[in-house]
């Protein structure tokens, strides 16, 4: 398999350069989009530009908005669902990732294809909030063989995926942010400190805008590799734009990355984002937060080898127009519908936003 | 120009190389195999339909290739891959077209929002149109194959599509699918159906495709009006007998067997509550293709 | 004691259609479709206009009930139904006011 061109790298710092790509271009630039979970940000990015597209990839990127803002919609329902099950334990959950960015309005949350829903909530609580979510429709995998669950409980000390029988929506119960084997320890009882309650949803939080973009850049840079590439690294650039613009968030930021002992992460997460995507980062910020050269040469390097990279990205200042970037793209599939029967009452609906061939075939 | 204009063996070579472009309007699909019995399917099922060039936008790029490894010259086995993912556990390599057509359903059913999508069949006669949405086991693609052959024009067999805008519906005159003793009824009831060679012993039983008649591929960009809606269930011995459904429940029904009512959010809902207020709404028993035929005919007849 | 008014929950989210004694509810905000009789349909209808009391219904639908059926028999049904119409998420209760 050759190596994805930068076209979408490209069009996505410069949407309006794809206005004149050819077909051809616009197919490459789709299917790279699709792979890398962005098509729906793409499709934001373009949204001005819309109506001159031609009808091919239009279609596409039109069907991407309209799965965005329905899951967007779902994932409201599932959410005020988590709070009914927990509101009669006390039991405040914390959203984490998309659904956070998503219930508190966040610019990160444009273009953002929703999936699972996570939550923190405290370890000692975690048997009843089990048996809550039990109670109220989830169910552990059927097919979860006694090793996985081992896996889940005894070695990442967390409960196994749920899934709802009904909806068919998937739901993460996390007690930490990183798990115990993780290299980083983090100081979980200073997250809970330390929330955003959600105006309209009580008793639901998220984290506050500098522990967010800390468990962000610890998941983009968890042991030392560019897990979920470029998706997650946007995510991360609209967070520091938008919680950046009040110069407390930058000024807590460092600090608090030391507290938590996330300042690796938070280091390398600062020095790609102002590379690839242009992020601004006051200078006295990342200068508090760098670590040396030898910390990510050989992360350059693994990066490099798993992004499949024809060039080097410039290493001479930040990025300025367009540049090339190490892109590591996970295949993925955009989660959309599929004709699966439903029961009589209930339709699910999120597992209708998660299609896949297989079940097509069964039809 | 259509596949059956292309010469001899240029089918296999654009399939090899990636380069075959076709045409199911509303898409454009992108097909590469390495399978000689999928070029063999591909120019019988597809022949009547239009190439695009390599440098067109393809909606989906699907491919199905051989597994390496011994198997190779034992049994030799493909995979299926839609925009460079595997999907599928790979399958013999005789079933290779199936897996395309199975793909196909999928991909199309991921992107056809400007319409809502329906996994059902739909026929059209004098600008009408009959759909039958079905779950599996009901008879429906029997049905339609044998419909297709008496008067109706085909319009598809699993994917229907319902213009929201203008309310009429459309397909893709995409191959019938048959399965076990439906394969030899078709070929009793209409000698001049093109089949492809059946494949026996998959996981589904025997299967085969039946091709589109030509006509209906010519008329493809025409939609139609839809006003019958009919549930098909093929029971044993039983004589043919329409029955009204409550329209509550073929929307419920229909809700069931879309691909994308979810997607349109509330659109969805009023536009599958208007095609059932607009339609006859009927659940239909039969057991044998000719009482079938003649009373989907008789009710074409009546005047509504 | 106030009796409890009952209300179609998120206007917005809810819309229906009926024919012929049935009918298909679709909640936006969950995404699911329900089909139900032509009670609910009817309560849905008297609902969405104000919020009412099991009493109140019971007024508006005198014609819809069956002559032999006592006050007290209707009234559980009713509770039902609405009991019902509330575990799918698409009516609620507000306290009355004074």
């Amino acid at each position: 398999m050759k190596p994805p061109a930068p076209l979408l790298p490209r069009v996505l710092l410069d949407p309006a350069s794809a206005l004149g790509l050819r077909p051809l271009e616009w197919d490459l630039l789709l299917r790279q989009a699709r792979r890398g979970v962005l098509l729906a940000k793409l499709a934001v990015l373009l949204k001005p530009w819309l109506a001159q597209v031609p009808p091919g990839p239009r279609h596409h990127l039109h069907a991407a908005l309209m799965t965005a803002e329905r899951q967007a919609k779902l994932t409201h329902w599932e959410v005020s669902r988590i709070q009914a099950a927990l509101q009669p334990l006390d039991v405040e959950p914390i959203l984490l990732k998309g659904t956070a960015y998503l219930m508190a309005g966040l610019p990160a949350s444009e273009g953002r294809v929703f999936g699972d829903v996570d939550i923190l909530v405290p370890k000692a609580r975690i048997a009843d909030i089990e048996a809550a979510f039990l109670a109220h429709g989830w169910n552990f995998q059927d097919d979860l063989d006694t090793y996985d669950e081992r896996y889940y409980r005894e070695w990442m000390h967390e409960i196994p995926p749920l899934t709802h029988e009904d909806r068919g929506s998937s739901l993460d119960v996390h007690h930490t942010i990183l798990p115990p084997s993780a290299r980083i320890q983090v100081d979980t009882a200073a997250l809970f400190e330390d929330t955003r309650e959600l105006a309209g949803l009580p008793g639901v939080h998220v984290l506050a805008p500098v522990t967010m973009v800390l468990h962000s850049a610890a998941h983009l840079f968890h042991e030392g590799e560019l897990e979920k590439g470029l998706r997650d690294l946007f995510d991360l650039d609209a967070l520091l734009r938008d919680f950046g613009r009040d110069p407390a968030f930058w000024a807590e930021l460092a600090p608090r990355a030391r507290k938590l002992g996330l300042s690796r992460p938070l280091s390398l997460a600062l020095r790609y984002t102002t590379r690839w995507l242009g992020t601004p980062v006051p200078s006295e910020v990342l200068a508090a937060v760098s670590t040396g050269v030898p910390a990510y040469q050989p992360l350059l390097d693994a990066c490099y080898d798993r992004a499949l990279m024809p060039d080097h990205p410039s290493c001479d200042g930040p990025l300025t127009g367009i540049a090339r970037l190490a892109l590591y793209v996970r295949s993925h599939w955009l989660r959309m519908p599929t004709g699966l029967l439903l029961q009589h009452l209930a339709r699910k609906a999120w597992m209708r936003m998660r299609p896949t061939p297989e079940a097509a075939a069964e039809a | 120009m259509k596949i059956r204009d292309l010469p001899p063996g240029d089918v296999r070579r654009r399939l090899a190389r990636g380069d075959l472009v076709l045409k199911v309007p509303p898409f454009v699909a992108r097909l590469r195999s390495d399978v000689d019995r999928v070029a063999e399917d591909l120019k019988l099922l597809y022949a009547d339909f239009e190439l695009g060039t390599t440098d067109d936008f393809a909606d989906f790029h699907l491919e199905v290739l051989r597994e390496g490894g011994l198997r190779r010259w034992v049994k030799p086995m493909a995979r299926f891959f839609a925009d460079g993912e595997p999907a599928f556990s790979p399958l013999p390599a005789e079933q290779g077209f199936h897996m395309v057509e199975w793909g196909l359903n999928w991909a199309v059913s991921t992107m056809a929002h400007p319409y809502l999508s329906y996994h059902a069949a739909a026929l059209e006669r004098d600008g009408r149109a009959l759909v039958m949405p079905a779950p599996p086991g009901s008879g429906k693609s029997t049905l339609t194959a044998a419909l297709a052959h008496r008067g109706w024009r085909l319009m598809s067999d699993e994917i229907t599509l319902y213009d929201l805008a203008t309310g009429q519906v459309s397909g893709m005159g995409r191959p019938v699918n048959l399965k076990n003793v439906s394969v030899e009824l078709i070929r009793q009831f209409a000698p001049q159906a093109e089949l492809t060679r059946p494949v026996p012993d998959t996981a589904k039983g025997t299967l085969a495709l039946m091709k589109a008649p030509e006509q209906s591929v010519a008329r493809i960009m025409e939609p139609a009006s839809p006003a019958w809606i009919v549930m098909p269930r093929y029971t044993a011995g039983a004589g043919p007998a329409l029955h009204d459904m409550p329209k509550a429940r073929m929307l419920l029904l229909l809700a069931e067997q879309a691909f994308n009512y979810d997607l349109h959010g509330r659109r969805g809902f009023e536009a599958t509550a208007d095609l059932v207020d607009r339609c006859e709404c009927l659940d239909f028993e039969y057991s044998t293709l000719d009482d079938a035929v003649r009373r989907i005919d008789q009710l074409a007849a009546e005047a509504r | 004691m106030q009796e409890p008014l009952w209300t179609v929950h998120r206007p917005g989210d809810i819309c229906w259609r009926d024919w012929d004694g049935l009918g298909a509810v679709y909640d936006d905000g969950s995404g699911d479709t329900h089909l139900v009789d032509a009670l609910a349909i009817e309560f849905l209808e008297l609902l969405s206009r104000q919020p009412l009391s099991v009493a109140q219904l019971l007024e508006q639908l005198a014609d819809a009930i069956p002559v032999e059926m006592d006050a007290d028999t209707a009234t559980a049904l009713f509770d039902r139904q609405l009991r019902g119409l509330r575990d799918l998420g698409l009516v609620t209760t507000v306290t009355a006011t004074a």
